[in-house]
């Protein structure tokens, strides 16, 4: 396919963004050697970099309009995969969470983290589609039943984390898609007195568990967690972050929290937090504008988009990209409780490199056809 | 598209501003609190490795144990964890059986001074520490190994037993809560019996591997074997306190010794005190004063001043010295006999510890030769014992001497020795002139039993083999025909000196004339021994206070005992009858009433019944004055005489 890409075709291809994600990737290789260096996280991580580029590629040279028209074909197949999970012999149970796939040669396949790219481009063939105006509120709820069906064969394996990384993609979607901002504000409230409310029920009423609370509780109240409990994850995060100092530890000399295995899933869910206390406040600043400016790329890009859908699947993406970049940074600084969301393009894993490669694919389609029509 | 770039500025205004947050939150942990955190990370690596052994045993020579450290359990509360201090103290009080509202008041105020770690019962027995499980215990079934209450803990220590109770208690010393020796060999050979504290500095992972170690290993506690025999030393505690009691003296010590090896079999002080309540006890009673504390020996150190002689060759035993009235008048000081003896032989001036005869020889003797050999037999520097605070004992060069200095010294005043110390003078002569270090540790042993060390004592020769043998002659002489009859044994013949002196007064700064010190040192058999007793008796009160009536009867009950349970054969020897009041004797320093006991001839064969009654007289401290005046008439020493090689005759056989 790489054959008939046009000459001009070439020249718009978005060269920044597709390094700035692999100079991530590669960063994040280094800090997951760091995190565990006797483990083969790293080098598989290359690996997974390369399947991502080649699928990029595949992505960013096809029409992405053409994509998005056989959404609803990878969405179906993306609830299968859902569905296949959950099925005890084929799903593989990891920390009570049967969330992967045995894929031969390559490890574990997580769908949960592979469906947001379906969920997207339903979303954008649905809203990017209909007539300009409010919204009206059939709509809404579609887009509701669009995101629910995924979401609730997540819940089922259980993974919340991963559950609560699919609500921006709608959000996005409906904030772009002129929803009015009375509902925004609607919703804001609502989440602000839904929450809270949730939280008691669901600790009277034994729906959250324990481990749940304390470490919701462990940032709510710092002071008074047990370091030795669930506030665990939290406390050692942040004194691993605090360790590095301006400019990390000198590796030769110093053995990092991780290797030591002070710090919980050094080389997916607190990656930030090695690179913390390898690279300093140095390397941790570098890292966030690189992801700024990623991000303000694939916002660029999306507002050069030609059509809506392109916008919003861009837009989409890049939400999803920020919600967990917020909600794993906020975790590893303290901010927010333990949740399982892996930091995009850094933690180590096959399926979220992939999803957000593809999704920069899509970027990159859509950028390479703003003039095209 | 207003409405879009509205939106668009909205996202991007919301993103700035998370930046912003993150990046002040990145400050905040990695500039201003980095340090902090570093040290938390390092605390959380690093682990000083804390292991407590069970601090080394304490044995007697025959493997008894003496001291020994068990596992214990300690019971601290966190006060700041506790909130209901009342209930806690009144369970707590009625299982440990301490004042809860005394309890209830230390909780309540360490929790309001914000205190995390207060001891409330410490080492307490396995019983005592499942009640306190079981009174806070939900299921008062079940069987824990924790109290089942927020702020109370256990914490494994260590607690010290001493088995025999008060039985050496001197030697064996005691070791405080924290398991840290403070009297005694537990003070002596903390080194030793220290419950190793193995400090590694180790970086260790979450699960607690190790992946790095630092630090200093020390060596495993080990077990003291004691040269102290338990059976040895439980019967010189015993005649001690027998001793002590009839005399109705201030205090006591008591020293059995090896003359050939230099081991110390048993080391007494009366009164005694219990180990394992050591707190509950005057301080000054831990105190082992036969080796701790100086005393003038009076006339026992003129077994040095005519040692001396006899090796120099000043002196024959057989010789003559005038004692002439009794009266001698050095330095301007007039010293005096009880009464005058007239010529007589070395030996028998020796015997009858005339004090002018024993200047006289120290005279012969001179100066520095005199001082040279109170050295020699080891006056004035310590012994090296294993055992703490040893004192040097009082003695000053010739060079710094008095006029009359030599005269006090050679019959024991003017100078300061400890108990031990004569007991090793004597035993250098028992053992034909060889001084032996005396010693109390026997070999240490790795837990295990492996012998690590055993003491090889330094031998130094110090007079002659004859001048030994000699001199063994004249001590055997007093116990026949001298001061301390008393000592005379069943079965087994006995030599040694008595010697009574008036106590330094330190308040009065002078000599007390009311308060004596009495002691015998002797050794058994006379011509082979195999121990030697050193007996002080401090401050006796009652009727009687020489050493020959008051101290020697200690040794003859510690002899009597002692040498057959060494396997020591009879020589056959026979006491005589000597009855207690026959014995004034040595007298008190200055002022010295000499007398010679009668022997009759029937007496003699007399066995066992006299004796006892003798023994009798000695425990109710009963004083007939009547038959002292009669027996010490000095008429009937002349009738004495030509018995004299008769005994010693017998003595040989």
């Amino acid at each position: 396919m790489v054959a008939i890409i046009e000459k001009r075709q070439l020249r718009d291809f978005d060269w920044l963004t597709a390094v700035l994600a692999v100079a991530i990737v590669a960063f994040g290789v280094w800090q997951i050697y760091n995190a565990q260096p006797s483990e083969t996280y790293w080098s598989k991580q290359i690996l997974g970099l390369g399947i991502a580029l080649a699928a990029m590629l595949v992505v960013a040279v096809s029409d992405y309009r053409r994509i998005v028209d056989a959404a609803p074909v990878f969405y179906a197949l993306g609830i299968i995969l859902l569905i296949l999970v959950l099925i005890p012999g084929l799903g593989v149970k990891i920390n009570g969470q049967r969330a992967w796939l045995a894929v031969p040669f390559i490890g574990r396949f997580q769908p949960s983290e592979f469906v947001k790219i379906p969920v997207v481009l339903m979303l954008a063939k649905y809203f990017g589609n209909r007539k300009p105006g409010p919204l009206r509120f059939r709509e809404m709820f579609v887009g509701g039943l669009i995101l629910a069906l995924p979401l609730v064969l997540i819940l089922m394996e259980p993974d919340a984390g991963q559950a609560i990384t699919y609500f921006p993609l709608l959000a996005v979607v409906l904030f772009l898609s002129a929803v009015r901002m009375r509902y925004v504000v609607l919703a804001i409230i609502a989440t602000l007195i839904f929450v809270p409310t949730a939280y008691i029920v669901g600790v009277n009423t034994g729906f959250i568990k324990n481990y749940q609370r304390e470490r919701i509780e462990a940032i709510l109240d710092p002071e008074n967690a047990d370091p030795r409990g669930f506030g665990y994850h939290t406390h050692q995060s942040m004194i691993t972050v605090g360790k590095g100092g301006l400019t990390g530890i000198k590796g030769n000399q110093e053995i990092s929290q991780s290797v030591l295995k002070f710090l919980p899933e050094p080389h997916t869910d607190f990656i930030f937090a090695v690179t913390a206390e390898n690279t300093g406040f140095v390397g941790c600043i570098s890292l966030l504008l690189a992801y700024a400016l990623l991000i303000s790329r694939l916002v660029a890009g999306a507002r050069e988009a030609p059509d809506r859908i392109g916008m919003l699947v861009i837009m989409s993406i890049a939400g999803g990209m920020v919600f967990q970049i917020f909600i794993n940074v906020g975790m590893v600084l303290g901010f927010l409780p333990v949740i399982g969301v892996p930091l995009p393009l850094m933690s180590a894993g096959l399926s979220a490199v992939l999803s957000t490669f593809i999704a920069i694919g899509f970027v990159i389609s859509v950028k390479m056809r703003r003039f095209v029509n | 598209m207003r409405t879009a770039f509205l939106r668009y500025m909205f996202i991007v205004a919301f993103l700035i501003l998370w930046i912003g947050v993150i990046g002040a939150r990145l400050v905040h942990l990695q500039i201003t609190q980095a340090d902090w955190l570093r040290s938390q990370a390092e605390s959380n690596q690093k682990t000083e490795h804390k292991s407590k052994m069970l601090r080394g045993t304490i044995f007697d020579s025959t493997g008894r144990v003496l001291a020994m450290s068990v596992r214990a359990n300690s019971l601290f509360a966190d006060p700041k964890m506790i909130e209901d201090a009342e209930d806690v103290a009144k369970k707590l009080g009625k299982v440990l059986k301490i004042d809860s509202r005394e309890l209830a008041a230390q909780l309540r105020d360490g929790r309001e001074n914000g205190r995390r770690f207060v001891w409330i019962a410490r080492k307490l027995d396995e019983e005592t520490f499942r009640a306190v499980n079981k009174a806070f215990a939900d299921d008062p079934e079940k069987q824990s190994s924790n109290v089942a209450h927020p702020g109370l803990g256990w914490r494994k220590e260590q607690k010290r037993e001493y088995p025999y109770g008060q039985l050496a208690s001197h030697v064996i010393g005691f070791s405080n809560a924290d398991d840290k020796g403070q009297a005694g060999i537990e003070l002596s050979q903390e080194d030793v019996l220290k419950g190793e504290i193995v400090k590694k500095i180790r970086q260790r992972d979450r699960l607690g591997r190790v992946y790095d170690e630092t630090g200093a290993e020390r060596e495993p506690p080990k077990d003291i074997y004691l040269t102290i025999n338990h059976s040895i030393q439980f019967k010189t505690e015993e005649a001690l306190a027998a001793g002590v009691k009839a005399a109705n003296a201030k205090s006591g010590k008591a020293i059995v010794l090896d003359p050939k090896t230099g081991e110390i079999l048993a080391m007494a002080n009366y009164p005694t005190f219990d180990p394992n309540e050591y707190s509950s006890v005057d301080p000054d009673n831990w105190r082992n004063r036969a080796v701790q504390d100086n005393f003038s020996p009076g006339s026992v150190m003129k077994m040095v001043t005519y040692g001396a002689a006899l090796e120099t060759g000043r002196i024959e035993p057989d010789a003559f010295v005038n004692c002439g009235d009794g009266r001698l008048t050095v330095g301007g000081y007039t010293f005096s006999d009880s009464h005058a003896i007239g010529s007589v032989s070395y030996t028998k001036a020796f015997a009858q510890s005339s004090n002018v005869g024993a200047i006289r020889t120290a005279q012969k003797l001179g100066q520095d030769d005199f001082y040279e050999y109170v050295r020699k037999f080891g006056f004035g520097k310590k012994t090296g014992i294993e055992l703490p605070a040893e004192a040097d004992g009082l003695l000053s060069g010739p060079d710094r001497w008095g006029g009359m200095t030599l005269a006090s010294m050679s019959i024991g005043y003017e100078i300061g020795v400890t108990s031990l110390q004569t007991a090793v003078a004597f035993a250098t002569i028992a053992n034909d002139g060889v001084k032996v270090q005396p010693h109390i540790l026997k070999e240490i042993r790795q837990s295990d039993g492996k012998p690590v060390s055993a003491v090889k004592p330094i031998t130094e020769r110090v007079v002659s083999e004859q001048t030994a043998r000699e001199l063994r002659r004249m001590l055997r002489e007093v116990v026949l025909n001298g001061t301390a009859k008393q000592a005379q044994l069943h079965g087994y013949s006995s030599a040694g000196k008595t010697g009574t002196a008036w106590k330094y007064d330190p308040q009065l700064g002078r000599i007390n004339r009311e308060k004596y010190i009495s002691s015998f040192v002797g050794f058994a058999p006379a011509n082979d021994p195999r121990v030697v007793i050193a007996i002080t008796i401090d401050e006796p009160r009652g009727g009687l206070r020489y050493g020959g009536q008051v101290a020697a009867p200690v040794f003859k009950q510690i002899a009597q005992q002692v040498l057959p349970e060494l396997k020591v054969l009879r020589d056959g020897t026979v006491p005589e009858n000597v009855p207690l009041f026959d014995d004034p004797s040595d007298a008190p320093v200055f002022a010295v009433t000499e007398s010679e006991a009668p022997v009759r001839e029937e007496e003699k064969a007399v066995e066992d019944a006299p004796e006892q009654k003798k023994a009798d007289d000695a425990e109710n401290g009963r004083k007939p004055e009547k038959q002292l005046k009669k027996e010490s008439d000095p008429e009937k020493t002349a009738a004495r005489r030509p018995k004299e090689k008769a005994l010693s005759e017998k003595d040989k056989t």
